[in-house]
């Protein structure tokens, strides 16, 4: 049953249900009705829009039910690996064994927002001196304490280095709370200097060979230890065909994003976007699903887009968004005051590209965690915003700080520059906290005005 | 280009100075000052330190400043410095992890890479002998006990940086009634080489090198951190204090998280301070900390 596009709220999406029910919709096993997960206590869905597609039904029902899937994994006897800070590489080393699944318990940062405070893992990791001079990651600290909201890992794999300082400083806490963690380092990203040999990671950028040859040599080490974890060697074919599956997810991804930031009119939500992109950084622990879900997506959006329908008025101010939001209100608020979402920078823009194929896998993987733009100098993430901006046609530019996060005080008054210099468009900064109820009329002052002067100059 | 100013600025103490000094450059590590305090840089969420070093650099007219990648915010201080400055400058990569062979090749190149840039601004590449010499005058390690006297109350003062006006601090212990029986700030204690052994230096000076900083210094960045525990455990049998403060900066991620597993540790009390990057170092606030503190010593 195909409705028109629509934004519509949690209370709406029981008729909705219902009706696409009727109307003879199959689901996935995790498939159900959204209120259940507003049940669990996941109040904060309440608050949102979410779109009124099956598509995204099953978008939300898959990351709704992580925990849910990470759980029966352990029972059928898989290893669970929690691969933390890279977002987007190791994952795939890990899925070349089938008795292993890998998540990312960074993703608690999301937990307060999701459950409105009402977890008390803020609380909690204040109670061990981690406060809210640290970004929202802190609620990993947490939910390591509390072992409610996903299975302990048997293992715990973290990048150090050209790293943010809170979720380095947290994760060593976790060691003094006693999980063990296997370390790998993930140097800082330099320009080659002249003679000096390279090659190209993806994303175009020059590194040097030898940072290469450290990061094959680091994965090659985190290989032997997920190895020893799995009991199971990887083979290079296992490695091969994780990778080739990893790029076809990320192809979807692409597609779909091409499709939705290029559209004449809006074809889909910017929180159905934003969901979408973190599913790529370890497939929500089940890759096959995630290709289910973005392929589900991608059918939907070619239909509007070739329906010419939208989900927001026309004339929406084309917004590219740089880093995730805490609060995931941030996103309907922005579409709410006349504003859409085309082009993103969410701190995963690696995870997005294609991994190189055609060369020993190891130094792939190598040259995708290379590509990483939060390792490497702010002005190559400045100028691949830049970049990207131009591509979609964005008409400002949001820069949303991360409450405490170690990086936001000094890249954001380059990328605004550099912004402003090479693209001549509107710059707006802004830091949404876990919930932003408390500045909802200061963000949204901001945010009339970035819109204002936006259509402004377009009218020029 | 040759540069008129041979004056190499640095603050990290995993960066030898006698490397530079043997370049031909004269190694000046920075204790940053208060005063030199500018409105310009970030300031929310800025680690202090970093935004202090980076104020007192731009005020200097250096042949190059020297950053390092042991935290975030000075990584990032790197960035904002050469996008905004036209003075060389270089962003050594000391390596987090120290377990494994490729942190240590890669701490190795960095020390190669740091020779090149100081050639590319006229430096000259040293011989061995010359290196040696440097080596083997320079590095001494300054050693961060004082003499104890056993009638004061006994205070261990530790932190990753010293500042311009950090004898305020020691001045102020004193005229408390107190004696630093450890002082770790920043030039000394947890960041001390160890000494070069010159036989092995003559075999392999990068390796000597390497071992005598890269695999010594137990600082607290370091991941696992388990080098900076064992160092404290030593240095509080060695010198036996009564209490324990805490410098630290604001936004300094890495120290503030260690700040409730040191309490747990020890057995004796802690005092965390926090330098904001004011233009006094010693707010009233803070000191009215540091006379409780003392008082609960007695």
């Amino acid at each position: 049953m195909n409705a028109l596009p629509a934004r519509i709220s949690l209370n709406d999406w029981r008729q909705r249900y219902a009706a696409l029910k009727n109307s003879g919709m199959t689901e996935p096993c995790y498939g159900g009705p959204l209120e259940r997960h507003f049940d669990d206590d996941d109040l904060r869905l309440a608050d949102l829009k979410f779109d009124n597609s099956a598509a995204a039904l099953h978008l939300w029902n898959f990351l709704l039910t992580e925990e849910d899937r990470l759980a029966k994994a352990r029972q059928s006897g898989k290893k669970i690996i929690g691969t933390m800070k890279d977002l987007g590489t190791v994952p795939v080393l890990a899925y070349a064994i089938d008795n292993i699944a890998a998540f990312y318990p960074d993703g608690a940062w999301w937990i307060p927002c999701i459950m409105k405070n009402s977890d008390g893992l803020l609380s909690i990791a204040d109670s061990l001196g981690i406060d809210e001079c640290f970004c929202p990651v802190r609620a990993m600290l947490g939910a390591f304490t509390t072992c409610a909201h996903f299975p302990i890992p048997d293992s715990l794999i973290c990048s150090a280095g050209a790293v943010c300082d809170d979720f380095s400083a947290i994760a060593q806490r976790l060691c003094s709370l006693g999980f063990d963690i296997f370390w790998w380092e993930m140097p800082r990203r330099r320009s080659p200097q002249p003679r000096e040999e390279s090659l190209s990671v993806p994303g175009g950028i020059e590194v040097p060979q030898s940072m290469i040859e450290l990061l094959e040599c680091e994965f090659r080490r985190i290989a032997t230890h997920i190895e020893n974890i799995a009991g199971r060697k990887i083979s290079i074919a296992g490695l091969e065909k994780s990778i080739a599956l990893t790029n076809y997810a990320r192809s979807l991804l692409m597609q779909l994003r091409t499709a939705v930031f290029t559209a004449q009119v809006c074809p889909l939500g910017a929180l159905e976007m934003l969901i979408s992109e973190m599913l790529i950084i370890h497939f929500c622990s089940d890759r096959t699903g995630t290709i289910f879900v973005l392929e589900k997506l991608l059918e939907e959006v070619k239909r509007r887009v070739d329906a010419g329908v939208s989900i927001l008025p026309d004339g929406s101010v084309k917004i590219f968004w740089v880093n995730p939001v805490a609060d995931l209100a941030a996103m309907p608020l922005l579409e709410d005051l006349g504003g859409r979402i085309c082009g993103t920078d969410y701190m995963i823009t690696h995870a997005l590209l294609p991994i190189m194929t055609g060369i020993d896998p190891y130094s792939a993987l190598a040259r995708s965690a290379a590509a990483d733009l939060m390792t490497g100098p702010t002005q190559d993430r400045a100028y691949s915003i830049c970049s990207e901006a131009r591509k979609f046609g964005s008409e400002a530019v949001i820069i949303s700080r991360i409450p405490g996060a170690s990086h936001c005080a000094t890249e954001t008054p380059i990328i605004a520059e550099m912004v402003r210099h090479e693209l001549g468009i509107p710059v707006l900064e802004i830091e949404v906290p876990t919930i932003l109820d408390p500045v909802r009329p200061s963000l949204q002052t901001k945010i009339e005005a970035l819109i204002e002067t936006a259509l402004q100059r377009r009218a020029k | 280009m040759l540069q008129a100013n041979r004056n190499i600025l640095y603050s990290c103490p995993f960066i030898p100075a006698p490397w530079i000094e043997a370049y031909g450059f004269c190694a000046e590590r920075i204790e940053p000052s208060l005063h030199y305090n500018q409105p310009c840089t970030p300031r929310q969420g800025m680690c202090a330190h970093a935004r202090l070093f980076l104020n007192h650099c731009c005020r200097l007219d250096p042949a190059a400043v020297i950053f390092s990648s042991t935290c975030d915010q000075m990584r990032r201080a790197f960035d904002l410095f050469s996008f905004y400055s036209k003075v060389p400058s270089f962003l050594f990569n000391v390596p987090a992890t120290w377990q494994n062979l490729t942190a240590q090749k890669l701490y190795r190149l960095e020390l190669l890479r740091l020779g090149r840039f100081m050639q590319s601004i006229g430096g000259i590449e040293p011989s061995i002998s010359a290196l040696a010499g440097a080596f083997g005058t320079d590095n001494q390690v300054i050693l961060g006990s004082r003499t104890c006297d056993t009638s004061s109350k006994l205070v261990a003062v530790i932190g990753e940086h010293r500042l311009a006006q950090s004898s305020d601090l020691f001045n102020l212990i004193e005229q408390l009634g107190g004696r630093v029986v450890l002082d770790a700030l920043g030039t000394s204690g947890c960041t001390s080489p160890a000494k070069i052994e010159m036989r092995s230096f003559y075999k392999d000076p990068l390796e000597e090198i390497t071992s005598a900083y890269f695999g010594t210094i137990p600082s607290i960045f370091r991941r696992p951190n388990i080098m900076f525990y064992s160092w404290l455990r030593n240095a509080f049998v060695q010198n036996r204090p009564h209490g324990l403060l805490i410098q630290n900066f604001t936004w300094c991620d890495i120290w503030k998280a260690e700040i409730d597993v040191i309490k747990k540790q020890i057995n004796i009390p802690v005092l965390e301070i926090t330098i904001a990057d004011t233009n006094e170092y010693l707010q009233p606030s803070i000191i009215n900390r540091i006379e409780a503190f003392m008082e609960t010593l007695k």
